[in-house]
């Protein structure tokens, strides 16, 4: 092993271990199937690993290795709409377990499935992911301004929209509006 | 209700923080040591200027499909035969002519004895015209018409639907009118061409020459981009996992390229008696000379 080929692999190191649980976080959130999970988050780090020099260093590693993810998902979603039901018949189940109906899980899911796929994915970039607004909006590849007015409004639909699922179960479950199904 | 609270009911059911996530994370070990031992591809692609436009016009086929002729001489090994090449890219680029004008291409796929039909395509200029196959890319739709700047949507029951512009088909269409575009680019072709190595030259007893070779896994870093198309979808995912697929591209007696196959082995395949093995194909022909695209004779406005 060459010294320039160890450094390299550290860098690497340092880079996979940092960010596996946010793009394995993430892919498992955008595919399908569990290989489609495993699938994309080989590409993401495959390609990082291949194109290292092209790595920003810093915080920027984040936004990029996001950036990889969100292309990597979107190639996964076109080759499954071409697929259509070929697909269907060959892959397994969503990834994504429901949650429980009346759960916080539950109510989060069903506000969350209120906004629109933009706002869905700023907020969950931000509030999951942990990614800052700059950061999103390299990932997103738009303007830093349009981000945090997106962001904006986002969590006021989120809020709204959970309120609404509060409001409509709370009576029905007679306890408190936060409170988890089993504590 | 402050604001904080349903933000907070958010970040505490993120998929991150729940029980077994960090221990789940230890199976991706062994994909950081399978990629520490990747070699790195001693071919970069040139850097790009920004985001390649979505919507390609016919126009740009000559341009990718040229461009794909000169890449494939520089990309491709040295240890290769050259005249296989040579001659890949002579057929590429005549193709290219003619396909800047019209054509109709298929998109299949072969699975032990059976063969699915995907799609049809048809294109003249820069209308297109898409007829639905067992893929069903379209849904219950049986053809989808994009000319004039709009769309025509022909539905299970037989009765057209005229949307007056492309983007009015809504996000269930949206990527099948995307797709049809890029299937018509031409950037397919010449995508696999460049990545193929070991490209061997056989004359066919009709006239046609087949030229064989393979895409090694390792040979790829070209697809890192996002792929446009299904095919170069399969060739990152065969990366993913590093399996090597085939490569078959046909010329016909014409010297244009009438079918091109990429065949591998799926280890994870699901159906029964399966032997693993793939193709998908797509078939090109009349380029050139397919028929101008018209609109149906009687069609409904969609309502908004």
């Amino acid at each position: 092993m060459t010294e320039a080929g160890s450094e390299r692999e550290q860098v690497f190191d340092a880079l996979f271990r940092e960010n596996i649980g946010g793009i394995a976080s993430y892919c498992r959130r955008h595919s399908r199937s569990p290989g489609e999970v495993d699938d994309a988050v080989a590409e993401v780090f495959l390609t990082a690993w291949r194109r290292l020099d092209d790595v920003p260093p810093g915080t920027g590693a984040r936004a990029w290795l996001y950036a990889t993810a969100r292309r990597v998902m979107a190639n996964q979603a076109r080759a499954r709409a071409r697929r259509g039901r070929l697909h269907d018949k060959l892959s397994a189940q969503p990834v994504t377990r429901q949650a429980a109906a009346g759960s916080l899980a539950g109510r989060v899911q069903d506000a969350l499935a209120a906004l629109g796929a933009r706002d869905r994915e700023v907020l969950l970039l931000a509030e999951w992911e942990g990614l800052t607004p700059a950061e999103i909006a390299t990932v997103l590849r738009c303007p830093g301004v349009t981000v945090r007015g997106r962001l904006h409004r986002a969590r006021r639909r989120f809020r709204a929209a959970f309120e609404s699922q509060e409001a409509a179960e709370a009576p029905a479950a007679g306890r408190s509006p936060l409170a988890r199904s089993g504590s | 209700m402050p604001t904080g609270r349903s933000l907070r009911a958010l970040r505490e059911v993120n998929p991150r923080n729940q029980p077994g996530f960090e221990q789940s994370l230890a199976r991706y070990e062994a994909l950081r040591t399978q990629i520490i031992a990747t070699p790195v591809a001693t071919v970069r692609r040139p850097p790009r200027p920004g985001r390649r436009p979505r919507l390609i016009g016919l126009s740009a086929v000559a341009a990718a499909l040229s461009v794909a002729a000169v890449l494939t001489g520089l990309l491709l090994t040295a240890a290769s035969p050259e005249n296989a090449y040579a001659a890949a890219s002579k057929a590429v680029a005549a193709t290219s002519a003619a396909a800047l004008r019209s054509g109709t291409m298929t998109l299949t796929v072969t699975h032990g004895s059976t063969r699915w039909t995907l799609e049809s395509i048809r294109w003249n200029g820069h209308d297109i015209a898409v007829s639905n196959g067992q893929g069903h890319e379209l849904g219950l739709n049986r053809q989808l018409v994009l000319t004039g700047g709009g769309a025509y949507l022909q539905r299970a029951d037989g009765h057209w639907v005229h949307y007056p512009h492309e983007s009015d088909v809504g996000p269930k269409l949206g990527p099948a009118v995307q797709l049809a575009r890029d299937d018509v680019s031409g950037s397919t072709a010449a995508a696999i061409l460049a990545l193929a190595a070991h490209l061997h030259k056989t004359a066919g007893p009709d006239g046609s020459t087949l030229y064989t070779g393979t895409i090694p896994a390792g040979r790829a870093d070209s697809a890192v981009a996002p792929s446009d198309d299904t095919i170069m979808g399969v060739i990152i995912r065969l990366r993913s996992v590093g399996r090597d697929a085939r490569f078959r591209l046909v010329v016909g007696r014409d010297g244009l390229v009438s079918k091109m196959s990429e065949t591998f082995q799926n280890e994870g395949a699901k159906l029964p008696a399966d032997n693993g093995i793939w193709t998908w194909t797509i078939r090109y022909s009349q380029l050139g000379s397919t028929p101008p695209i018209s609109p149906p004779s009687a069609a409904a406005t969609a309502a908004r």
